[in-house]
């Protein structure tokens, strides 16, 4: 797992970098539920995503905000995520099967609420044989 | 600052048309030299990316607590023609009508400071608030129009309000073009159950002392005089109107490209006013401002419901009266006059505050003669400012002034100067009781991560945009 929380913005952010675009998702999940609670969820319940989208970029933005609605209406954090994604230009596509729970602060800390992903600053590129991201989420 | 960044006056400097392609009209920054010194590079860039959209009315404006946003600077305006311009999501920000309302009760402070402990532990038990807070109403599907059809008027009826209330609520608390059609099942998925609930970040409910009294005669209109308790609220339209924007970001990006409209940056992304996308989130946008104003007016009930208790006064007795209810993050469609000619426009404000001068239609009759209201909160440990809205700022600004101090540190740097030290008990020996749910919370807000607010509004104050009317200092704080 190889992603970092930045906050060099009034908002708050996650790089991660990864070999494939699955794993560099999957990395980007668990950045979103560090910064959510502090990350120490269970696997308790499974949800599962699929996305098309036309960009890297815009599957990158609207998984997130996928998992920023799951933690808004249900209170659901993934634990960990499964993914399978391609970044094929014009079709790029995702599924991801996400184990979690739903808070519970007498178990989890009050992190961020982060309330969406956006296009600022947004970078999906491949370099040195890696998949790397970087995104702001505004909080 | 670059040098093409021209100084015009003690208060105001001018990016030139010239400053980038593209660009339709100039851009005014308000800022005096010492305010200048602390913009972000970056925030420039953006309010000169504003200029760059098409339909461009007037110059672009930035005020003195700019910083940088997502495609628009925070702090910045921009108006566009309803007829051929365009409106933009990126304009509004996402959380759709952020505002910020003040209350003033009959009480002095001096009187209250006994129940002070019981009232903040009060208030925080009670004003839900912070990552999975819920305690909101809970709504149906088939209830949630009516919110975001009658705004306030709905947490009226819902007896969490006087009806006098909205008078004092800027555009009555509730924008006339909602379109509960436009918006996704998502957005009312997550606006089911956070109606009355404050959010986090830099949202707050604070409860405040007036300490300066600038302009008595605005001051007593108000209804505020020295040494008055009152309470001071921020928030907006929660995950609702976060949904409404992130639905319309997709959807603009789109239409920016079937429309053939540059964007110098994709949170820019807009349509013209009057095309089919254009009107869908207009639509949806005025929906969000209504459910905000829900929002506000619902935690306005809760927290009078509070304060009586505490106090164990009646609500005669207590009168904690809406001074007014302020928008921040929102577009509207205005009439303001460009080289003598009346122009129906778009005007954006994303942390920027309406700011009507004296004499204009849409104030309430009691405030007509000294302007509107405008609620800058400043930050935690100093002060907050009520300013009114001047003839000047319907000249020159499209009434428009600046929303708050402005950030001037990252949370990164706010969180890391404030290790090893209890920010809490600093603020409790400035007499200021803070609560925050969230743990880097009180880290991240601290006073220093702010501009002082006492620059933020001289600026406007020097500039003639808006008058100094009261000063309020902070005795306790909930933030989520």
């Amino acid at each position: 797992m190889s992603f970092k929380i930045t906050t060099d913005t009034g908002d708050a952010g996650l790089t991660a970098q990864a070999a494939t675009p699955g794993y560099l998702l999957a990395d980007l999940a668990a950045g979103f539920a560090a910064l959510t609670c502090g990350g120490a969820i269970e696997e308790r319940t499974a949800r599962n995503i699929s996305l098309k989208a036309e960009s890297p970029e815009s599957l990158a933005v609207n998984f997130l905000n996928e998992l920023v609605f799951l933690a808004d209406t249900e209170g659901f954090i993934a634990a960990a995520a499964s993914v399978s994604a391609s970044f094929k230009p014009g079709a790029c596509e995702l599924t991801a099967a996400l184990l979690g729970e739903t808070l519970a602060f007498e178990r989890h800390q009050r992190g961020l609420l982060v309330k969406a992903a956006t296009y600022h600053g947004l970078k999906i590129e491949r370099a040195g044989g890696l998949w790397r991201a970087a995104i702001v989420l505004d909080i | 600052m670059d040098p093409r960044v021209k100084r015009l006056d003690p208060y105001r400097l001018e990016i030139p048309s010239t400053y980038k392609p593209g660009m339709n009209g100039r851009v005014i920054v308000y800022a005096d030299e010492a305010i200048a010194r602390d913009i972000e590079t970056g925030a420039l860039e953006q309010a000169a990316n504003t200029a760059t959209l098409p339909g461009l009315a007037g110059p672009a404006l930035a005020m003195p607590d700019i910083h940088s946003g997502y495609g628009f600077p925070i702090g910045g305006v921009a108006a566009f023609c309803a007829r051929d311009g365009v409106i933009s999501p990126g304009g509004v920000g996402y959380d759709i009508n952020c505002g910020v309302r003040l209350l003033a009760s009959s009480l002095e402070a001096k009187s209250a400071a006994k129940s002070l402990e019981d009232l903040a532990h009060k208030l925080y038990a009670g004003i839900p608030a912070g990552v999975g807070a819920g305690g909101g109403l809970r709504l149906n599907r088939r209830e949630q129009d009516a919110p975001l059809i009658e705004g306030a008027a709905w947490a009226v009826s819902q007896g969490l309000g006087r009806p006098e209330d909205l008078a004092h609520a800027e555009s009555g608390g509730a924008l006339p073009g909602a379109d509960p059609r436009a918006i996704s099942n998502r957005a009312m998925e997550r606006g089911r159950g956070q109606i009355g609930t404050l959010g986090s970040g830099n949202h707050f409910l604070e409860v405040q002392e007036v300490t300066d009294i600038y302009d008595e005669a605005a001051a007593r209109a108000y209804g505020l005089f020295k040494g008055q308790l009152t309470v001071m609220l921020h928030t907006g339209s929660r995950g609702f109107g976060h949904q409404v924007c992130t639905d319309s970001i997709e959807a603009m990006r789109a239409a920016a490209g079937r429309y053939a409209i540059p964007l110098a940056d994709p949170q820019l992304a807009a349509a013209p006013f009057r095309s089919t996308e254009g009107q869908l989130y207009f639509g949806a946008m005025q929906a969000a401002a209504n459910y905000a104003w829900a929002n506000r007016q619902a935690l306005t009930g809760l927290t009078r419901e509070i304060f009586e208790k505490s106090f164990g006064l009646g609500e005669a007795r207590l009168d904690l009266r809406l001074v007014y209810d302020v928008a921040h993050n929102i577009a509207k469609f205005e009439e303001h006059e460009i080289d003598g000619k009346k122009v129906n426009l778009i005007v954006h404000r994303k942390g920027a505050t309406r700011a009507f001068g004296p004499g204009h239609p849409d104030l309430p009759a009691d405030y007509a003669a000294v302007g509107q209201p405008v609620i800058i909160p400043g930050d935690m440990g100093r002060a907050s400012y009520l300013l009114a809205g001047t003839a000047r700022a319907m000249r020159e600004t499209f009434g428009s002034a600046c929303h708050g101090a402005g950030r001037l540190m990252s949370r990164g740097e706010a969180t890391r100067r404030a290790r090893g030290r209890r920010i809490a008990d600093e603020l409790a020996a400035k007499g200021v009781w803070v609560r925050a749910s969230g743990r880097e919370t009180l880290s991240e807000e601290m006073p220093e991560a702010y501009k002082d607010v006492e620059n933020v509004v001289g600026v406007m104050a020097g500039a003639g945009i808006a008058k100094k009317v009261a000063r309020f200092r902070p005795l306790l704080v909930i933030k989520g």
